[in-house]
């Protein structure tokens, strides 16, 4: 039995310095997740406040904070690293790498993005969290003291998001396992390549567009002041150049994800690889053309709005190519219903029902009516919930034995699945009905009688039920982790690299480099009758990379700078920002050539490798 | 193309991208021809100068660029798109 890499030493120390791209998958699994349980305290405080008509369990400012922080913090604070979680621990699995192109970037992506979340998350405690929605709109945003924090925050993680997606690019080109061709590798794997092609094209106008808020906010810059000759809908037009994409970004890895765990649970192939994965391009490639359709309602003219439109709707096509794929995956199919399985099978209506309200949003004359009502929050809703948050929970079901070497319960796991299917049906469901009522969204109270009482109470006992399936998942992680039953090696009868490796793998993955020989690489060495994978070279030492600290550093730099530029500090700035340059000075000038670690099996003797 | 990557694919662009500098200059020079052809003239042979400069000195031409090269043409669509939406949709 190898070691793992969970075995070698388990102090706060290795953990911040980690460079290993499970640990920091692990990282980012375990923030992502208590940025989770943040936004959905918030988006719980939300539902009781609504839940009566002039309920006055929250005020009106106290609710738009929060009602912000929800939107910000599950964007990106925990959909984003959650996924992130999942490209680190699994694609270097399954391209058959050792580690990452970059393991010190990774590791400053990580503590980038833990900052930034941290920055945004303390406005609650000093004087106001930001208050305008998370799209935090120009004119109205630059009221509020906590826009600074919601700025800078954003910059921070931000920048640390493009420096993972680089990183996850320059990894999957140039570091996949002789015969791992591209046109071989799992969907999980190409979905990444895209989203993270998709945070490097987007996240760039968002940097854009902070930097008009900061410096409108700081320096008295004149974007917006009409009278000075700017523009309000400037803001609205960059902030949706990134913002659609992003939510593309985020959906992709959940049908990488989805697509995955379908093939694995139906014991088939991927029907439709090919197609599966020009799809998820196309959605990527169209997903740059379609942002004004958040703004129909903004008067950009009728030509305008149809060609948005028109675009928006061909998203329908590669999305319905990839529906009918999955549904002919599992025809024919052995599907086990384990709970993987069942958040998998129960992600395709959801997230069709998502879609298909996407369509309906997407025709500008009909959204004059939906624009702003909660219409818009259902089916935004079945997208992210019914989609990435339901793609997620199958991931984690799929891939936590891998990880952590043990079973998550199945009998929690399927209790959690159906509280969580009831509860978010109930939910949002009835949402739809609400925006047609006309219930607007963002408001933080109603007047009784408009028709709207009994649907919102029943929404809100909805949000009840996520809140018990959360519990569960939370209590589930604690009892694996205290006695879960141990993890065999492939325990799902997998189909991609990473099920060739012990679970959980070692510190190197991989003790010898393998050879891909097919699509679905371990399914086809299993079906040649052999039981492990064929090997591209011997047992040998392996180079590994050193553990560091300097990558925490540099980002605390930024932190600091980020106060510094809130309370117009300059002394903060350059504090921070020397900080963070001392780290980078000293990264450069000190040559770090790694570590040689002798794999399992390998014997020294007199300085000669054998194997074993 | 990829065997035109020699010394003589590097002297041709070398002296097209000089009879392109020349031609710029000489256009705006001369003070005779017209604004409305001189603009677009020296734009269009300024990208033809910019795809010379990456396919022959920055090697774009050889094999195993692609996806440098997609990368990069990814990059001019997504920055299009902001010159685009800020010229023709916000300030119309």
């Amino acid at each position: 039995m190898a070691t793992s890499y969970l075995d070698k030493k388990f102090s706060l120390w290795d953990w911040l310095t980690t460079v290993d791209h499970k640990k920091i998958g692990t990282l980012y699994f375990f923030a992502g997740i208590f940025y989770f349980a943040v936004g959905g305290l918030e988006a719980l405080l939300i539902r009781i406040q609504l839940m009566y008509p002039m309920n006055d369990f929250l005020d009106g400012e106290t609710f738009n904070q929060v009602m912000t922080m929800h939107g910000t913090t599950m964007l990106f604070f925990a959909a984003t690293p959650l996924l992130f979680a999942f490209m680190n621990w699994v694609v270097p699995l399954q391209i058959g790498a050792r580690d990452v192109a970059f393991p010190f970037l990774n590791s400053l992506g990580f503590w980038m993005f833990f900052f930034g979340a941290l920055l945004t998350n303390s406005s609650f405690f000093l004087g106001g969290a930001p208050q305008a929605g998370w799209t935090s709109y120009a004119p109205l945003a630059l009221d509020y003291k906590g826009t600074d924090f919601f700025v800078l925050g954003l910059q921070i993680s931000g920048a640390g998001t493009i420096m993972s997606a680089i990183n996850f690019l320059t990894t999957i080109f140039t570091m996949r396992a002789p015969g791992m061709t591209l046109l071989r590798m799992p969907l999980f794997t190409w979905s990444t390549v895209v989203a993270s092609a998709l945070i490097m094209f987007a996240f760039t106008p968002l940097t854009g567009a902070l930097f008009l808020l900061m410096f409108e906010r700081m320096f008295d810059a004149k974007f917006f002041d009409v009278a000075a000759g700017g523009n309000v809908v400037l803001y609205e037009h960059i902030f949706w150049i990134f913002g659609h994409p992003e939510v593309y970004l985020l959906v992709l890895p959940a049908f990488g994800i989805i697509s995955d765990v379908i093939a694995a649970i139906s014991r088939k192939r991927l029907f439709g690889y090919h197609s599966m994965v020009f799809a998820t391009v196309l959605i990527g490639f169209i997903g740059f053309m379609v942002w004004a359709h958040h703004m129909f309602a903004v008067g950009m003219g009728p030509t305008v709005n149809s060609v948005f439109g028109i675009a928006t709707m061909l998203v329908g096509v590669p999305t319905g190519i990839k529906v009918f794929n999955w549904i002919f995956t599992m025809i024919g199919g052995k599907v086990q219903f384990n709970t993987a399985g069942l958040f998998a099978v129960s992600f395709i209506p959801s997230f069709v029902i998502g879609g298909i309200t996407g369509v309906m949003l997407a025709s500008s004359a009909a959204d004059f009516q939906f624009h702003d009502t909660y219409f818009v929050i259902a089916h935004f809703h079945y997208v992210i919930v019914g989609g990435i948050v339901q793609a997620i929970f199958a991931g984690m079901f799929y891939w936590w034995p891998k990880i952590f070497g043990k079973m998550l319960n199945e009998t929690l796991g399927k209790w959690m699945f159906w509280l969580f299917l009831i509860g978010f049906n109930l939910t949002f469901y009835i949402q739809h009905y609400l925006g047609l009522w006309g219930m607007p969204r963002r408001v933080f109270t109603y007047l009784p009688n408009q028709g709207w009482d009994t649907a919102n109470f029943v929404s809100s006992v909805g949000a009840f039920f996520m809140t018990a399936a959360v519990i569960l998942l939370v209590i589930n992680v604690i009892v694996t982790f205290a006695r879960g039953e141990k993890a065999v090696q492939d325990p799902w009868y997998g189909r991609t690299l990473e099920w060739s490796i012990p679970s959980p793998p070692p510190e190197y993955n991989f003790a010898r480099t393998p050879i891909v020989r097919s699509n679905d690489p371990w399914w086809y060495e299993k079906m040649q009758g052999k039981k492990e994978m064929q090997y591209a070279e011997p047992l040998a030492e392996i180079h590994m990379p050193n553990p560091s600290i300097i990558p925490m550093i540099m980002a605390f730099g930024t932190f600091i700078a980020g106060y510094g530029f809130i309370y117009s500090s300059w002394f903060g700035v350059f504090l921070g920002f020397g900080i963070t340059g001392v780290c980078m000075f000293i990264r450069s000038i000190k040559d770090d050539h790694g570590q040689h670690v002798h794999p399992e099996g390998l014997h020294v003797e007199k300085g000669v490798h054998h194997s074993a | 193309m990829a065997k035109k990557h020699g010394y003589k694919g590097h002297l041709i662009a070398f002296a097209l991208s000089i009879l392109l500098t020349v031609l710029a200059f000489i256009a705006v020079g001369l003070g005779t021809i017209s604004k409305t052809f001189v603009i677009p003239f020296i734009l269009i042979i300024g990208i033809a100068q910019a795809i010379f400069q990456a396919a022959y000195w920055m090697h774009l031409n050889q094999k195993g660029h692609d996806f440098p090269i997609t990368f990069m043409l990814s990059g001019f669509f997504a920055a299009i798109i902001v010159v685009f939406a800020c010229s023709s949709l916000v300030w119309w």
